[in-house]
Protein backbone atom coordinates (compact mmCIF):
# COMPACT_ATOMS: atom_id res chain seq x y z
CA UNK A 1 0.00 0.00 0.00
CA UNK A 2 2.18 2.85 -1.22
CA UNK A 3 1.15 6.49 -1.24
CA UNK A 4 -0.32 7.59 -4.55
CA UNK A 5 0.19 11.06 -5.93
CA UNK A 6 -2.08 12.97 -8.26
CA UNK A 7 0.28 15.63 -9.57
CA UNK A 8 -2.45 17.57 -11.35
CA UNK A 9 -3.97 18.28 -7.92
CA UNK A 10 -0.72 19.17 -6.16
CA UNK A 11 -0.48 22.88 -5.37
CA UNK A 12 3.12 22.72 -4.14
CA UNK A 13 2.41 23.97 -0.62
CA UNK A 14 4.84 21.51 1.02
CA UNK A 15 2.37 20.74 3.81
CA UNK A 16 3.19 17.04 3.37
CA UNK A 17 6.88 17.78 3.99
CA UNK A 18 6.05 19.63 7.19
CA UNK A 19 3.63 16.93 8.36
CA UNK A 20 6.30 14.28 7.76
CA UNK A 21 8.91 16.23 9.68
CA UNK A 22 6.59 16.72 12.63
CA UNK A 23 5.64 13.05 12.63
CA UNK A 24 9.27 11.88 12.49
CA UNK A 25 10.89 14.43 14.81
CA UNK A 26 12.57 16.56 12.19
CA UNK A 27 13.72 13.81 9.87
CA UNK A 28 11.44 14.21 6.89
CA UNK A 29 11.26 11.38 4.40
CA UNK A 30 9.84 13.18 1.40
CA UNK A 31 10.64 16.18 -0.69
CA UNK A 32 8.54 18.42 -2.92
CA UNK A 33 10.29 19.25 -6.17
CA UNK A 34 9.29 21.96 -8.60
CA UNK A 35 9.62 21.36 -12.31
CA UNK A 36 10.18 24.84 -13.75
CA UNK A 37 6.83 26.54 -13.28
CA UNK A 38 4.81 23.65 -14.61
CA UNK A 39 4.22 21.39 -11.68
CA UNK A 40 5.10 20.54 -8.12
CA UNK A 41 5.90 16.89 -7.49
CA UNK A 42 6.20 15.39 -4.03
CA UNK A 43 8.81 12.63 -4.31
CA UNK A 44 7.94 9.62 -2.17
CA UNK A 45 9.30 6.22 -1.37
CA UNK A 46 7.75 3.89 -3.95
CA UNK A 47 7.74 0.87 -1.60
CA UNK A 48 9.42 -1.03 -4.46
CA UNK A 49 8.61 -4.66 -5.09
CA UNK A 50 12.30 -5.66 -5.45
CA UNK A 51 13.67 -2.93 -3.25
CA UNK A 52 17.26 -1.93 -3.94
CA UNK A 53 17.69 -0.52 -0.42
CA UNK A 54 16.74 -3.90 1.08
CA UNK A 55 19.04 -5.78 -1.31
CA UNK A 56 22.07 -3.74 -0.33
CA UNK A 57 21.44 -3.68 3.42
CA UNK A 58 23.98 -6.09 4.90
CA UNK A 59 22.76 -6.10 8.53
CA UNK A 60 19.20 -6.73 7.20
CA UNK A 61 17.80 -3.66 8.94
CA UNK A 62 15.61 -2.94 5.94
CA UNK A 63 13.44 -5.84 4.94
CA UNK A 64 10.47 -6.35 2.74
CA UNK A 65 7.49 -7.76 4.57
CA UNK A 66 4.54 -8.32 2.30
CA UNK A 67 3.68 -4.96 0.76
CA UNK A 68 5.52 -2.96 3.34
CA UNK A 69 9.10 -2.22 4.15
CA UNK A 70 10.18 -2.94 7.69
CA UNK A 71 13.00 -0.92 9.17
CA UNK A 72 14.75 -2.13 12.29
CA UNK A 73 16.56 0.77 13.94
CA UNK A 74 18.45 -1.57 16.24
CA UNK A 75 20.18 -3.31 13.35
CA UNK A 76 20.97 -0.22 11.27
CA UNK A 77 24.65 0.75 11.34
CA UNK A 78 24.18 3.92 9.32
CA UNK A 79 26.58 2.93 6.53
CA UNK A 80 24.63 4.96 3.97
CA UNK A 81 24.62 2.33 1.23
CA UNK A 82 20.82 2.24 1.08
CA UNK A 83 20.67 5.98 0.37
CA UNK A 84 22.94 5.58 -2.64
CA UNK A 85 21.20 2.41 -3.79
CA UNK A 86 17.77 4.05 -3.96
CA UNK A 87 16.95 4.94 -7.59
CA UNK A 88 14.70 7.78 -6.48
CA UNK A 89 16.90 9.23 -3.76
CA UNK A 90 14.30 8.96 -1.02
CA UNK A 91 16.41 7.42 1.73
CA UNK A 92 18.24 9.83 4.00
CA UNK A 93 21.03 8.73 6.30
CA UNK A 94 22.09 10.58 9.42
CA UNK A 95 23.54 8.16 11.98
CA UNK A 96 20.71 5.82 10.98
CA UNK A 97 18.64 5.56 7.83
CA UNK A 98 15.43 7.53 7.50
CA UNK A 99 12.99 6.05 5.08
CA UNK A 100 9.23 6.27 4.63
CA UNK A 101 7.52 3.68 6.84
CA UNK A 102 3.99 4.83 5.92
CA UNK A 103 3.64 6.08 9.51
CA UNK A 104 3.24 2.59 10.93
CA UNK A 105 2.75 3.82 14.48
CA UNK A 106 0.29 6.55 13.60
CA UNK A 107 -3.42 5.98 13.87
CA UNK A 108 -5.38 6.88 10.76
CA UNK A 109 -2.72 6.30 8.12
CA UNK A 110 0.19 8.40 6.89
CA UNK A 111 0.47 11.96 8.21
CA UNK A 112 1.16 13.46 4.76
CA UNK A 113 -2.05 12.01 3.34
CA UNK A 114 -4.08 13.39 6.24
CA UNK A 115 -2.41 16.80 5.92
CA UNK A 116 -2.68 17.31 2.15
CA UNK A 117 -5.11 20.21 1.59
CA UNK A 118 -5.54 19.54 -2.14
CA UNK A 119 -6.32 15.82 -2.01
CA UNK A 120 -3.27 15.16 -4.16
CA UNK A 121 -2.08 12.34 -1.89
CA UNK A 122 -4.00 9.23 -1.01
CA UNK A 123 -3.23 5.70 0.04
CA UNK A 124 -6.29 4.05 -1.43
CA UNK A 125 -5.72 1.90 -4.51
CA UNK A 126 -9.34 2.20 -5.71
CA UNK A 127 -9.14 5.98 -5.52
CA UNK A 128 -5.94 5.90 -7.61
CA UNK A 129 -7.61 3.71 -10.23
CA UNK A 130 -10.72 5.90 -10.30
CA UNK A 131 -8.68 9.04 -10.91
CA UNK A 132 -6.55 7.38 -13.58
CA UNK A 133 -9.68 6.22 -15.39
CA UNK A 134 -11.32 9.63 -15.26
CA UNK A 135 -8.13 11.25 -16.53
CA UNK A 136 -7.98 8.87 -19.48
CA UNK A 137 -11.68 9.38 -20.19
CA UNK A 138 -11.23 13.15 -20.15
CA UNK A 139 -8.29 12.90 -22.53
CA UNK A 140 -10.37 10.78 -24.92
CA UNK A 141 -13.37 13.08 -24.75
CA UNK A 142 -11.46 16.31 -25.30
CA UNK A 143 -10.64 17.14 -28.91
CA UNK A 144 -6.99 18.03 -29.18
CA UNK A 145 -6.07 16.42 -25.89
CA UNK A 146 -6.04 17.74 -22.34
CA UNK A 147 -4.20 20.88 -21.53
CA UNK B 1 43.66 -2.78 17.99
CA UNK B 2 41.86 -2.50 14.73
CA UNK B 3 43.30 -3.90 11.53
CA UNK B 4 41.90 -2.62 8.28
CA UNK B 5 41.97 -4.27 4.90
CA UNK B 6 41.95 -1.11 2.84
CA UNK B 7 41.17 -2.94 -0.38
CA UNK B 8 37.82 -3.99 1.10
CA UNK B 9 36.95 -0.78 2.95
CA UNK B 10 34.26 1.29 1.25
CA UNK B 11 34.68 4.50 3.18
CA UNK B 12 31.14 4.27 4.51
CA UNK B 13 30.07 5.52 7.93
CA UNK B 14 29.31 2.23 9.67
CA UNK B 15 32.31 1.87 11.93
CA UNK B 16 32.57 5.55 12.83
CA UNK B 17 28.85 5.54 13.62
CA UNK B 18 28.85 2.57 15.95
CA UNK B 19 32.13 3.10 17.81
CA UNK B 20 31.16 3.93 21.41
CA UNK B 21 34.49 5.57 22.24
CA UNK B 22 34.68 7.59 19.01
CA UNK B 23 38.05 6.18 18.05
CA UNK B 24 37.13 6.17 14.37
CA UNK B 25 36.98 9.49 12.58
CA UNK B 26 35.55 10.11 9.13
CA UNK B 27 36.18 13.46 7.54
CA UNK B 28 35.33 14.93 4.21
CA UNK B 29 37.53 17.50 2.52
CA UNK B 30 38.36 18.54 -1.05
CA UNK B 31 36.30 15.78 -2.59
CA UNK B 32 38.04 13.05 -0.61
CA UNK B 33 36.91 11.08 2.40
CA UNK B 34 39.53 10.27 4.98
CA UNK B 35 39.03 7.54 7.55
CA UNK B 36 41.22 7.34 10.64
CA UNK B 37 41.16 4.36 12.96
CA UNK B 38 42.92 5.42 16.15
CA UNK B 39 44.61 2.90 18.39
CA UNK B 40 42.20 1.00 20.54
CA UNK B 41 42.78 -1.50 23.31
CA UNK B 42 40.16 -4.06 22.41
CA UNK B 43 41.41 -7.56 21.72
CA UNK B 44 40.09 -10.37 19.61
CA UNK B 45 37.38 -12.53 21.24
CA UNK B 46 36.95 -10.18 24.18
CA UNK B 47 35.62 -6.70 24.65
CA UNK B 48 33.97 -4.50 22.09
CA UNK B 49 33.83 -5.58 18.47
CA UNK B 50 30.96 -3.40 17.28
CA UNK B 51 32.89 -1.95 14.34
CA UNK B 52 33.96 -5.39 13.14
CA UNK B 53 30.38 -6.63 13.20
CA UNK B 54 28.97 -3.46 11.61
CA UNK B 55 31.33 -3.42 8.63
CA UNK B 56 29.34 -4.29 5.49
CA UNK B 57 32.39 -5.76 3.70
CA UNK B 58 34.17 -7.40 6.67
CA UNK B 59 37.18 -5.17 6.13
CA UNK B 60 37.92 -4.78 9.83
CA UNK B 61 39.42 -7.24 12.25
CA UNK B 62 40.79 -7.04 15.75
CA UNK B 63 44.43 -7.96 16.24
CA UNK B 64 46.80 -8.20 19.13
CA UNK B 65 48.82 -5.16 20.08
CA UNK B 66 52.15 -5.15 18.32
CA UNK B 67 52.96 -1.51 18.78
CA UNK B 68 54.08 -1.04 15.20
CA UNK B 69 51.21 0.66 13.45
CA UNK B 70 48.78 1.81 16.07
CA UNK B 71 46.77 3.96 13.71
CA UNK B 72 45.39 3.16 10.31
CA UNK B 73 44.35 5.66 7.73
CA UNK B 74 42.67 5.40 4.38
CA UNK B 75 41.32 7.96 1.98
CA UNK B 76 38.82 7.60 -0.81
CA UNK B 77 37.96 9.47 -3.96
CA UNK B 78 34.41 10.70 -4.18
CA UNK B 79 32.36 10.18 -7.31
CA UNK B 80 31.12 13.19 -9.24
CA UNK B 81 27.43 13.49 -10.05
CA UNK B 82 26.85 13.24 -13.80
CA UNK B 83 24.22 15.97 -13.75
CA UNK B 84 25.17 18.60 -11.22
CA UNK B 85 28.85 17.77 -10.72
CA UNK B 86 28.72 17.63 -6.92
CA UNK B 87 30.64 14.99 -5.02
CA UNK B 88 28.31 12.69 -3.14
CA UNK B 89 29.67 9.18 -2.41
CA UNK B 90 32.89 7.26 -2.50
CA UNK B 91 33.73 5.43 -5.71
CA UNK B 92 34.01 2.09 -3.89
CA UNK B 93 30.54 2.44 -2.36
CA UNK B 94 29.05 2.93 -5.81
CA UNK B 95 31.00 -0.02 -7.19
CA UNK B 96 29.70 -2.20 -4.37
CA UNK B 97 26.12 -1.07 -5.13
CA UNK B 98 26.58 -1.67 -8.85
CA UNK B 99 27.92 -5.16 -8.28
CA UNK B 100 25.12 -6.23 -5.96
CA UNK B 101 22.15 -4.88 -7.90
CA UNK B 102 20.92 -6.64 -11.04
CA UNK B 103 22.36 -5.02 -14.16
CA UNK B 104 19.04 -4.46 -15.91
CA UNK B 105 17.76 -2.01 -13.31
CA UNK B 106 20.89 0.12 -13.23
CA UNK B 107 19.70 2.18 -16.15
CA UNK B 108 16.32 3.85 -16.16
CA UNK B 109 13.99 4.03 -19.14
CA UNK B 110 15.82 7.06 -20.51
CA UNK B 111 19.15 5.21 -20.37
CA UNK B 112 20.47 7.21 -17.42
CA UNK B 113 22.85 5.42 -15.09
CA UNK B 114 21.20 6.53 -11.88
CA UNK B 115 23.90 5.16 -9.61
CA UNK B 116 26.21 7.86 -10.96
CA UNK B 117 23.78 10.66 -10.15
CA UNK B 118 23.53 12.37 -6.76
CA UNK B 119 20.43 12.00 -4.60
CA UNK B 120 19.09 15.49 -5.24
CA UNK B 121 19.39 15.00 -9.00
CA UNK B 122 17.73 11.57 -8.79
CA UNK B 123 14.70 13.22 -7.22
CA UNK B 124 14.75 15.96 -9.85
CA UNK B 125 14.88 13.40 -12.66
CA UNK B 126 11.96 11.55 -11.12
CA UNK B 127 9.96 14.77 -10.73
CA UNK B 128 10.55 15.64 -14.39
CA UNK B 129 9.60 12.17 -15.53
CA UNK B 130 6.34 12.22 -13.57
CA UNK B 131 5.48 15.70 -14.83
CA UNK B 132 6.01 14.60 -18.41
CA UNK B 133 3.76 11.59 -17.84
CA UNK B 134 0.81 13.25 -16.18
CA UNK B 135 0.80 16.69 -17.73
CA UNK B 136 1.89 16.19 -21.32
CA UNK B 137 2.85 19.47 -22.88
CA UNK B 138 1.20 21.73 -20.36
CA UNK B 139 3.18 24.61 -21.78
CA UNK B 140 3.22 23.86 -25.48
CA UNK B 141 -0.53 23.33 -25.59
CA UNK B 142 -1.21 26.44 -23.56
CA UNK B 143 -4.14 28.29 -25.17
CA UNK B 144 -2.31 31.56 -24.62
CA UNK B 145 0.40 30.46 -27.03
CA UNK B 146 -0.93 32.03 -30.17
CA UNK B 147 0.91 33.50 -33.10
CA UNK B 148 1.60 36.65 -31.10
CA UNK B 149 2.88 35.21 -27.85
CA UNK B 150 5.17 32.44 -26.81
CA UNK B 151 5.10 30.87 -23.37
CA UNK B 152 8.46 30.63 -21.68
CA UNK B 153 9.96 29.68 -18.37
CA UNK B 154 8.52 32.68 -16.52
CA UNK B 155 5.13 33.04 -18.19
CA UNK B 156 4.27 34.74 -21.44
CA UNK B 157 6.75 36.55 -23.62
CA UNK B 158 5.69 39.05 -26.26
CA UNK B 159 7.39 36.94 -28.88
CA UNK B 160 6.42 37.85 -32.43
CA UNK B 161 4.10 40.64 -31.27
CA UNK B 162 7.17 42.55 -30.16
CA UNK B 163 8.80 42.15 -33.55
CA UNK B 164 5.64 43.46 -35.21
CA UNK B 165 5.60 46.52 -32.95
CA UNK B 166 9.23 47.26 -33.59
CA UNK B 167 8.70 46.99 -37.31
CA UNK B 168 5.66 49.31 -37.31
CA UNK B 169 7.41 51.92 -35.18
CA UNK B 170 10.50 51.72 -37.36
CA UNK B 171 8.49 52.18 -40.55
CA UNK B 172 6.27 54.98 -39.15
CA UNK B 173 9.22 56.99 -37.93
CA UNK B 174 11.02 56.66 -41.24
CA UNK B 175 8.03 58.23 -43.01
Amino acid sequence: MPIYIDISNCIGCRTCEAACQIEHEGNGRLNVHYVEDLAAVPIFCHQCEAACCATICSPRALQKDGEMMIFDEEKCTGCGLCAFACPFGVVWVDRIAHKCDLCRDREGGPACVAACPAQALFDDFDEAMRRARSRTALALATPGGVR
Amino acid sequence: MIRVDSSLCLGCQSCSNVCPSEKIARSEADGRITMRWKSCNEKRDEGCDLCVRACPTKALSLAAHDGAAAECEASFDMAVCKICGSRYATESMLKMIESSLPAEIQKDAAGLEWTRVCLQCRRNVEAKRLTGQILPGRRTKDWRCSFLFTAGKRGLYPGRMRLLYDLIIFVVFRI
